[in-house]
């Protein structure tokens, strides 16, 4: 049934796989557009290696260029990637663009590639070779979705700042998912070469880029499949619209056209979200009792100092937003900080979760010192986990799902293991799940697991990222005016909820303009002012202190402050 | 259980990929039709089977300016021949959108699809180098109409060329411009990003150096430029005689304009690219003193030529260039090959286009070697007063 269309379905295999180079850098939210110098870097060198005889008599000399050419895609990107990663968005996308260029004149320059008159090749690549490699991706993609690292990539793309304070190292998922862009793009440009049994430099052009770009695209990046899904939808429009008798040449761009805008209009998951329209609600599962031992193991003893610091400073400029802050920590403390916007408090707590680094003094967080950026997932990993002050949850997750990417620090690291059906990637995958599942429930959102966290109430969102904060087991929480936004008895059972964390052995840093619930919950209240500390202790003392009365809480006609 | 299945399929998985990594040396399969042998030979020939031709030709994007002319001039030559008594033929158009993936899904659907008994196209050589390997190893003989560059022939014995190759007719217009314009030095300027131009350059230096000229200027850019002011500036400041171009014609016409705007006034010498009447419409004034040498001339007085400048002209309210010229003779020629034993069979086209010998075309008298070069003589031209007029040596 298939014969005589043989090249148009190995075109759709290599059109999958170019794909999948775009879909691995769109996954984790590079716009990345340097693939077609990879590809060209990779079909170059490969000519090289590939000997001109079938292996063992019988076997595609192909097989010995596809692994030259993922290693020299890997490499060349890891090479880009050091000096251009730290480019986002469309300055990541002109950077690697323009490396693209610069292969494309060095291929035609040079002379051992015969400049822009190409090089011939044997024609080594068969259909089932191309569908192999295809499905080679398509299974790595299926089994990385929903591991560990599939996860992070998901959670960089919708969000890096909340990513780096689950845990997730934001600077090696990106450069992964590069590095494996790279080499899928090597791989493509070696079976590119050795299918059409020929290239030249321009074959590995901007246009190539938009091709790979457009179909992962229209395809959908949220889907392991969505590659195969665009490139074979792509391919199949053309030979429709001959069969329908249509010949004038402008019909086949200007239905791709159409095509894609509408794809993009109304299905901007791509063709393959057509594939997830009904989230399944996933299934309650429970920690095992040893599971359970091994989470909460290794907390400090109630009253050890697990964080300390002194002559915290930060300034923006001439703005001096913290200055010479000096505060300690004791594990099981519940530890309120209010004062009046613009006191600093947010900013005080950015610096202790690694977010931003102090422009003076010093110290330690659960033993990670202050000071580098981009380090955020090093103090999550220490056991501070935080929430944000404007919820900073994963969008395009459902709410399940962004809890599952709190687990990030309490699990082990389970894409190799997917790959071969390990029983310990299970076991992992099953603890990830339960632990989700304990702290959904914790914050009562069970029922609302499967939705995402745009349908939610303002006041859900807020207890569900303490739900993610929380599926880390941290040892120290920071939570960023969580009850902003609840109405009383909500911001009642959020209290309650704190205070039996407490009560777990967990410390909490609590930032909140709820007065009453800060006196009626902490154990210790801290009073920020322009960026000092201007008064601490126990909460009634606090509120009793004419500084802080005049600060802040403000005064009846007495002189007496409302809250005692 | 599980681990048993989860083997299974490993096993099973292994066991594909070895068996599909293999490769085998296909044979060329040529099981003959005897539908399409026929009785007589020559003019008497008849063949019952209607014979089918693929035509694989860039009607759109990039290289449109020529697939046009081409499937013009094919479509009349096919026209022509099917009023003629004995063999009917039927022409398969394909696009390849000037686009190297589709060119060869287009080979394969005329030659596993349709079953044509010949190929005619592609029109460029890019396509050319990866779909010929195709055709040579499906044994369909194919016969290339614009395919000019250097090694095309040399991909095998089913692969034909009615197209005088860059070099031949660069070989005889630098040397005929050299003579008629006395040129000692001169300026080279090509595009360095097409493989048609790079070629074409190579050829160039080459007759140059055998010419005795100098080259003082060698200049190049890309494609896609547009602005030439830096190179053109080279030229003017060379002060030489000639002006010897190697681009393609959406780079010819902006080029040569700024050079007459910068005041070069030297004769400029091109190749394939010049021999359009569009380009010469388009450049105007600035056309004039063009030499270009060609396959084909409108002025030249061919068996035919008149007949079919004006049937063409007739038909599709143009005059015809040297694209449709070429592809209107390779038609013929693949006629003649039919006719030669009355066969209409992939082998027997294939042996008869390689007999042919001086066969009198609007081209002029044009021969087939087995090895798929033409040989042909090539007309130099110059353009005066706006029109192509043959330059006389």
């Amino acid at each position: 049934m298939l014969a005589g269309y043989d090249t148009l379905i190995t075109t759709v295999a290599l059109g999958a796989i170019l794909a999948y180079s775009f879909y691995v850098v769109l996954m984790a939210g590079q716009l990345s557009l340097g693939q077609a110098g990879f590809a060209s870097l990779a079909a170059y060198t490969s000519t090289l290696v590939v000997p001109t005889e079938p292996l063992f008599g019988s076997l595609s000399p192909v097989l010995i260029g596809i692994p030259v050419g993922a290693l020299v895609g890997g490499a060349a990107a890891f090479v880009l990637g050091l000096p251009v990663l730290r480019l986002r968005g469309v300055f990541l996308a002109i950077a690697t663009i323009a490396f693209g260029e610069m292969v494309r004149v060095f291929m035609t320059n040079a002379e051992w590639t015969r400049g822009a008159l190409g090089m011939r090749l044997d024609k080594w690549v068969t259909i089932d070779l191309a569908w192999i490699v295809v499905a080679v991706l398509a299974y790595l993609f299926w089994r990385l979705g929903p591991s560990r690292t599939g996860r992070a990539f998901a959670a960089v793309r919708e969000d890096e700042l909340a990513a780096g304070s689950m845990g997730v190292d934001v600077v090696r998922t990106r450069m992964a998912s590069f590095v494996g862009s790279g080499m899928i793009a090597g791989v493509y440009g070696v079976m590119f070469a050795y299918f059409f049994g020929r290239i030249t430099p321009g074959s590995f052009d901007f246009g190539l880029m938009m091709d790979g770009l457009v179909t992962a695209v229209l395809g959908g990046y949220l889907v392991f499949f969505g590659p195969v899904l665009g490139a074979g939808f792509l391919s199949a429009v053309p030979e429709g619209l001959d069969a329908t008798g249509l010949e004038a040449g402008w019909v086949y761009p200007f239905f791709t056209g159409l095509l894609l805008l509408a794809v993009i209009l109304f299905l901007p998951g791509g063709l393959s979200s057509l594939f997830l329209r009904r989230r399944r609600r996933p299934k309650p599962v429970e920690l095992t009792d040893a599971e359970r031992a091994g989470l909460f193991a290794g907390y400090s003893e109630p009253g050890t100092e697990i964080a300390r610091v002194r002559g915290l400073g930060k300034s923006y400029g001439a703005v001096q937003a913290v200055r010479s802050v000096d505060l300690e920590l004791k594990s099981g403390e519940i530890l309120g900080v209010i004062g009046p916007n613009g006191a600093g408090k947010t900013t005080l707590i950015n610096m202790l979760s690694g977010l931003e680094p102090p422009t003076s003094g010093e110290g330690e967080v659960l033993d990670v010192k202050l000071g580098q950026t981009g380090r955020s997932h090093r103090f999550a990993r220490a056991g501070v986990s935080r929430t944000f002050q404007h919820s900073k949850l994963f969008n395009r997750l459902s709410a399940f799902e962004n809890v599952l990417v709190g687990t990030h620090v309490k699990v082990k690291g389970t894409f190799l293991k997917r790959l071969l059906w390990l029983p310990s990637a299970r076991r992992e995958e099953h603890l990830a799940l339960a632990v989700a599942w304990e702290q959904i429930r914790r914050v009562g959102l069970e029922d609302r697991a499967h939705l995402r966290p745009g349908s939610l109430s303002y006041g859900d969102q807020r207890r569900l990222e303490i739900a993610r904060a929380l599926a880390s087991y941290p040892e120290l929480l920071i939570l960023d005016e969580p009850a902003a936004g609840m109405n009383h008895v909500e911001a009642g059972e959020l209290a309650e909820l704190i205070g039996s964390l407490a009560a777990d052995g967990i410390t909490v840093l609590l930032i909140e303009h709820n007065v009453k619930m800060v006196l009626d919950t902490c154990t210790r209240v801290v009073v920020m002012n322009f960026g000092e500390v201007i008064a601490s202790g126990e909460p009634r003392e606090v509120a009793t202190d004419p500084k802080v009365v005049e600060a802040y809480l403000g005064a009846e006609d007495t002189g007496e402050s409302q809250y005692v | 259980m599980r681990f048993n299945k989860t083997s299974g399929a490993l096993l099973a998985a292994a066991a594909l990929m070895t068996t599909a990594a293999c490769v085998s040396e296909e044979s060329s399969g040529s099981e003959s039709d005897d539908a399409l042998v026929g009785e007589g030979t020559g003019a008497d020939c008849v063949i019952e089977e209607t014979v089918k031709l693929g035509a694989v030709l860039s009607l759109t994007e990039g290289a449109a300016f020529a697939g046009e002319y081409q499937r013009e001039g094919l479509e009349l030559a096919i026209e022509e021949l099917n009023a003629q008594d004995g063999v009917t033929y039927e022409l398969i158009v394909e696009d390849d959108h000037t686009n190297v993936e589709d060119s060869v899904s287009a080979f394969e659907k005329v030659i596993d699809r349709d079953q044509v008994s010949a190929i005619i196209g592609p029109t460029l050589s890019n396509q050319a180098f990866t779909t010929y390997p195709d055709s040579q190893s499906a044994g369909v003989p194919t016969v290339g109409i614009s395919t000019t560059a250097e090694g095309i022939p040399e991909i095998g014995d089913y692969i034909f060329r009615a197209s005088l190759p860059e070099e031949v007719a660069l070989a005889e217009s630098i040397p005929a411009a050299a003579e008629a314009l006395d040129l000692e030095e001169v300026a080279i300027l090509h595009d360095s990003a097409d493989e048609f131009t790079a070629s074409a350059y190579n050829t160039m230096m080459d007759v140059l150096t055998d010419e005795d000229i100098e080259v003082t200027v060698d200049e190049s850019f890309e494609t896609t430029d547009t602005n030439f002011s830096a190179q053109l500036t080279a030229i003017q400041e060379g002060e030489v005689d000639a002006v010897i171009l190697s681009a393609l014609p959406a780079a010819t016409i902006p080029l040569i304009t700024q050079a007459r705007e910068l005041g070069i006034e030297a004769p400029i010498v091109g190749g394939n690219a010049f021999n359009s009447p569009v380009l010469v419409g388009s450049l105007e004034d600035a056309a004039e003193g063009l030499i270009v040498g060609g396959a084909w001339s409108a002025a030249a007085e061919t068996t035919g030529n008149a007949d079919f400048i004006a049937a063409y002209t007739e038909k599709y309210e143009r005059a015809p260039d040297q694209f449709a010229a070429q592809a209107y003779t390779a038609g013929y020629l693949i006629d003649q090959a039919v006719r030669a034993d009355c066969d209409a069979n992939r082998e027997a086209i294939k042996d008869n286009l390689g007999q042919i010998l001086e066969f009198d075309s609007i081209l002029g008298p044009i021969s087939l070697d087995e090895n798929g070069e033409v040989t042909q003589n090539a007309f130099v031209q110059i353009i005066r007063d706006g029109e192509f007029t043959l330059l006389e040596g």
